[in-house]
């Protein structure tokens, strides 16, 4: 690990030094650092917050959101990790744009990104967008 | 069960049994009488989907786990597969490569393992069956020798699968597969969702969708939840099948004996029923894979139109199978996505399927429960690894007509869903367990059928062939 990661993770991890203490006291819990964690990688799309925040919910529905657990994705947040070196913000993203209407959309970015409901093939209506069903082979 | 004594017993109802009694009924009298001990129940597909929407159903209880059922001994390495009627075809995902011809002659082209008793000319007409009953989809050309056209047209090629096939021709072609490119009878078009092992529009072929009426035939008996163990045999002959069923042992005579079991299973049943022969149970495996995925410059990657899209052959044959594993390319339409601003979907990819070789560090053997085998993995053979190495030196040159950005290997997959070996096919009972029409080469009453037969691996996925072994050999012999 870099020297600077490792200084700016013990801050974390203490709620010490490098964050400040009121920052971590009053910080938002691990559903708003994932929320955050999105905009920061596709803030240049019109995210309807709406659908996002629900999207939130749904990721999470079944995973703990506990303290420990807001601490990993505080790291993720405040180390300046994203999709291409932390697979758990990968799936994060992954899954939020399957789950919305971008990709029905022929991936316009001038439409609002709406979520529609968590991919899934045996659930949801919303196709693999590698397929031509989607998208043509161009 | 009807009677004390049957002209024929079959263990299991997967790929191997249910292709083997199709044959076996379309030769024998009317008169015959066959018995299907099937270890699970009958689970339909419409209920599994239901278990996978969130949906209630009393089928639940059948979503039996693998590794409760086998005692394994290497917690790194997984082997999954699926009891219950059609077997592990209600959890594979429907590739149906052919084998290459060289896949039989490892010793004598390649000074490796052993060759094959058969050729890929000798069953070259019932891979055509196979192919047929399975409606396969398929490509016109394609690397292995194929006088017979695809029943259903090849999958659409995608953006990156155009490119590859207009540089490699034969060697790069539209996979064939059993997830129909066009509805059957029995099936839907592929939706490409890329979650095959219960497809949630029935586009997959599988043992109940499949048109095989074998089991509704007047000669056959099924009954589920007859977990098989043993055989009782006399003077090399096994005269009876022994199974427990509801907590109580039962036997039933059989004249010729069929074991359509996984390879763990099968192995158990010999080795349970006395088998000596020294290679019973050895040498089992599977194919390594390996997911490579390839960043794009300005090249979506768009339009393909099933889970395996493509089939690269460029790692596959040649001679440096003298000294590490041929690799068969799978090209998947995974949904991997990009997050950078206009390269959403700028990405392929590749699974590298490595061959291994039937070692005999690798092993299964009973326990103390006769039900259970003991499953011993030590690992990879060098041959395999060493593959590896070379694809990640070769495939930058391979993949030099697309504008690569860079390639990320993910860690090596725990399975493949595949069990290979552990009854292997031979010339003799000094070298293997069976002869070329599966007959074991002691007890010469007894078929022991699937992938266990398989003297090597082959990168190539192993159901298509061992459902054409089972053709050649009902046909050959009845």
């Amino acid at each position: 690990m870099k020297r600077r990661n490792f200084i700016l993770l013990t801050g974390v991890a203490t709620g010490m030094v490098i964050i400040p203490p009121s920052l971590y006291f009053i910080s938002p819990d691990l559903k708003n650092y994932a929320k955050m964690l999105i905009n920061r990688e596709l803030g240049y799309l019109k995210l309807e917050p709406k659908g996002l925040d629900l999207y939130i919910e749904d990721y999470f529905k079944n995973s703990g959101n506990n303290t420990l657990s807001t601490i990993k994705w505080k790291v993720l947040y405040f180390l300046k990790y994203d999709s291409k070196n932390a697979e758990r913000i990968n799936d994060l993203l992954k899954y939020y744009l399957l789950s919305t209407d971008f990709f029905i959309n022929q991936m316009d970015v001038s439409k609002p990104v709406n979520y529609i409901r968590m991919f899934d093939p045996y659930k949801s209506p919303i196709p693999n967008p590698y397929s031509y069903i989607l998208l043509p082979a161009i | 069960m009807k009677r004390n004594h049957y002209d024929l017993v079959v263990v299991g109802t997967g790929f191997a049994s249910s292709f083997f009694l199709k044959k076996y009924l379309s030769k024998v009298k009317e008169d015959k009488n066959v018995l299907v001990l099937e270890r699970g129940v009958f689970y339909p597909h419409a209920e599994r989907l239901k278990v996978r929407k969130g949906e209630q159903t009393p089928y639940q209880k059948n979503e039996i786990v693998w590794n409760d059922l086998v005692k394994n001994f290497n917690p790194k390495k997984d082997w999954h597969f699926t009891t219950g009627f059609g077997g592990s075809s209600n959890c594979w995902w429907g590739c149906t490569p052919r084998f290459m011809p060289s896949d039989f002659k490892m010793k004598s082209l390649y000074g490796i393992a052993q060759d094959w008793p058969i050729s890929y000319n000798d069953i070259d007409q019932y891979y055509d069956e196979a192919e047929a009953i399975m409606s396969i989809s398929g490509p016109d050309e394609t690397p292995f020798p194929k006088k017979s056209k695809y029943p259903l047209p090849a999958h659409k090629f995608s953006a990156v699968d155009e490119i590859m096939h207009k540089k490699y021709g034969n060697q790069y072609i539209s996979q064939p597969t059993a997830r129909a490119s066009r509805a059957t009878e029995n099936r839907n078009a592929c939706m490409a969702s890329s979650t095959c092992g219960v497809c949630p529009v029935n586009a997959k072929f599988h043992i109940e969708n499949s048109g095989i009426t074998a089991y509704e035939d007047p000669r056959v008996e099924i009954v589920y939840g007859a977990q098989v163990y043993s055989m009782e045999t006399e003077n090399n002959v096994a005269k009876k099948v022994c199974f427990v069923k509801d907590g109580k042992d039962y036997k039933v005579s059989a004249e010729v004996i069929a074991l359509g079991a996984n390879p763990f299973f099968n192995s158990n049943i010999l080795l349970n029923s006395g088998d000596k022969n020294k290679f019973t149970g050895k040498g089992f495996g599977e194919q390594m894979g390996i997911q490579v995925l390839i960043y794009l410059d300005n090249l979506s990657n768009a339009g393909g139109s099933t889970w395996v899209n493509a089939n690269g052959y460029m790692l596959y044959d040649g001679n440096h199978r003298k000294d590490f594993a041929a690799c068969l390319i799978e090209v998947n339409n995974a949904p991997f996505i990009r997050f950078e601003k206009d390269k959403w979907l700028n990405m392929a990819s590749f699974r590298l399927v490595f061959e291994d070789l039937p070692e005999d560090s690798n092993y299964i053997k009973t326990s103390e429960n006769k039900l259970m085998p003991e499953v011993h993995f030590k690992g990879r053979s060098d041959y395999a690894l060493k593959a590896f190495e070379n694809a990640k030196k070769q495939l930058p040159d391979i993949l030099s007509c697309l504008p690569v950005e860079k390639l990320k290997y993910l860690e090596p997959f725990p399975n493949e869903g595949h069990i290979i070996g552990g009854t292997r096919m031979s010339l003799d009972a000094n070298s293997g367990v069976v002869d070329k029409h599966l007959i074991h080469h002691q007890y010469r009453n007894v078929f022991v059928l699937g992938a266990g037969a398989f003297t090597t691996f082959s990168p190539a996925n192993p159901s298509l062939t061992l459902s054409a072994l089972s053709l050649y050999a009902a046909d050959k012999m009845f």
